[in-house]
């Protein structure tokens, strides 16, 4: 197989190349693998980012778990493989902000941004600071709002996919997309944004410090 | 004259800044926001960035887990080849488990000396699932199947009783595992300028010591005996030889059929 040799690429993978890598993971390549978790990994955190905040990291490795136990028996090309992995990673995510809701020690606040910032170290140093602010601000959205942006927006994914995954109808994403935008446009802290220069946010850093170490 | 009107309603969106249906797909799509819309372009920037690289860590051990469950395939196909029976599935479960987690630990123990290597909290969690029962292998046999195993064979037979013990070398590949560790753990002891090892990767050997005050000795222990090179011990009992390379995925009897996959899609 002549193209498998870019999936040892590290730089950006385009789609040819990609389902190219895809068919060598399927056929238990490591290579090929690898190729596709780097290049379908950022979007899966960002997603899991806005559904399940601080335990992004551990959901999007629970799935890329299952991923490699079930790839085997995967038939499909890319389009259909961006839907299984989301679709699973969506159920993840389901399954543990239902633990996380259970677990009395953690009461989940509806405010939801300071929840975060509290909960996610990692999340603190791992994300560019615009993008910790993107996805802070579609975090404030309804989820069905905040997960139909994400996949279409961050994932890539047109109506139709993002509805298998979120196991709605093409035409209740597209209005959840409008509704979600719509939103946006108007909140005054992305309006304000056009103006001002992006900047790390000042002091949550202690806020981390301060009640992280007794929440863990 | 409809295309007068649809260009006028564009620009009016475009202008005025009201996403409409036809709007928001075009910006779904990766269309830039109107005028309309100050700092929207912004947002949707920032989502859709280049990652940065602390994006990815963890590949080495999404790889390590892709690998052992390639081994473990090869290996449920040989014992099933051996057996004639069908390995249950929350024994092949079990074992993809275990690979894993042996995997994802010789992995992280190497590369806490290389460099930052981190154990994911839920592999963390294998990993105590791994060491807990050390000295009682069975798994809870009455599991009820995994709804959510769905890349099993397509299997229309009734899972046998267990007779195929699944978890033959628990001791031997978490024992080998842990020896990793402990090198590592040596080796950053050894040299105070090296790499300190991980939180992760400490708790993972606390684990397995018993507590973290235990380490020193649980590792003397295990280093000092680790001269004997029988301790390889793979879990496919009776052969010696290593496993198939993950490229050509044990095509067995009862093995699943195998995906052809077609370089078009």
């Amino acid at each position: 197989m002549a193209g498998v040799s870019s999936c040892d690429r590290i730089g950006a993978v385009d789609d040819d190349d990609l389902a190219v890598c895809l068919n060598a993971a399927v056929g238990g390549d490591e290579v090929g693998f690898a190729a596709v978790w780097r290049s379908l990994q950022p979007a899966l955190l960002r997603y899991l980012r806005v559904l399940v905040g601080g335990a992004a990291e551990d959901v999007a490795s629970e799935t890329w778990l299952q991923v490699a136990r079930d790839l085997r028996a995967f038939d499909g090309g890319l389009p259909s493989f961006r839907v299984w992995l989301f679709r699973i990673a969506r159920n993840r995510g389901l399954d543990e902000l239902r633990r996380s809701r259970r677990r009395p020690e953690e009461p989940r606040e509806p405010a939801g941004l300071d929840d975060q910032f509290v909960r996610d170290v990692a999340y603190e140093v791992a994300e560019r600071s615009d993008t910790r602010w993107a996805i802070d601000m579609i975090r404030t959205l309804p989820r069905g709002q905040a997960e139909a942006l994400m996949l279409r927006l961050v994932v890539g994914l047109d109506a139709r996919a993002a509805a298998q995954v979120l196991g709605k109808r093409p035409g209740a994403v597209r209005v959840a997309t409008m509704r979600g935008l719509r939103q946006l446009a108007v909140r005054t802290d992305v309006r304000e944004r056009a103006a001002a220069p992006p900047l790390p946010r000042p002091d949550g850093t202690t806020a981390v410090t301060a009640t992280g170490s007794e929440g863990m | 004259m409809r295309w007068r009107d649809a260009i006028q309603h564009a620009m009016y969106v475009w202008r005025a800044g009201r996403i409409d249906l036809p709007e928001a797909d075009r910006l779904a799509a990766g269309g830039a926001p109107g005028p309309g819309q100050p700092g929207l372009g912004a947002l949707l920037a920032a989502l859709t960035a280049e990652p940065s690289r602390r994006e990815l860590p963890g590949e080495r051990a999404a790889v390590a887990a892709f690998v052992a469950a390639r081994r473990a395939d090869a290996l449920a196909g040989r014992v099933r080849e051996r057996r004639r029976v069908r390995v249950r599935p929350p024994a092949r479960m079990a074992a993809v488990k275990i690979a894993t987690a042996v995997a994802v630990l010789t992995v992280g123990g190497a590369a806490a000396a290389a460099e930052t290597g981190n154990l994911p909290d839920s592999l963390q969690r294998h990993a105590h699932d791994l060491f807990s029962p050390l000295g009682v292998p069975a798994p809870s046999t009455s599991a009820p199947p995994s709804e959510q195993d769905r890349g099993g064979p397509g299997g229309s037979g009734q899972p046998t009783a267990a007779s195929t013990h699944p978890m033959p070398g628990t001791v031997g590949p978490g024992g080998s595992a842990v020896l990793g560790l402990c090198e590592a753990w040596q080796a950053a002891r050894a040299d105070p300028h090296s790499k300190a090892m991980t939180a992760d990767t400490l708790r993972a050997l606390g684990v397995a010591a018993g507590s973290d005050s235990a380490i020193p000795a649980f590792c003397a222990g295990l280093l000092h005996e680790s001269g004997k090179p029988s301790a390889q011990a793979t879990p496919g009992r009776g052969t010696g030889r290593p496993l198939p390379t993950p490229s050509h995925p044990g095509a067995t009897g009862n093995a699943p059929p195998h995906p052809t996959p077609s370089p078009h899609h």
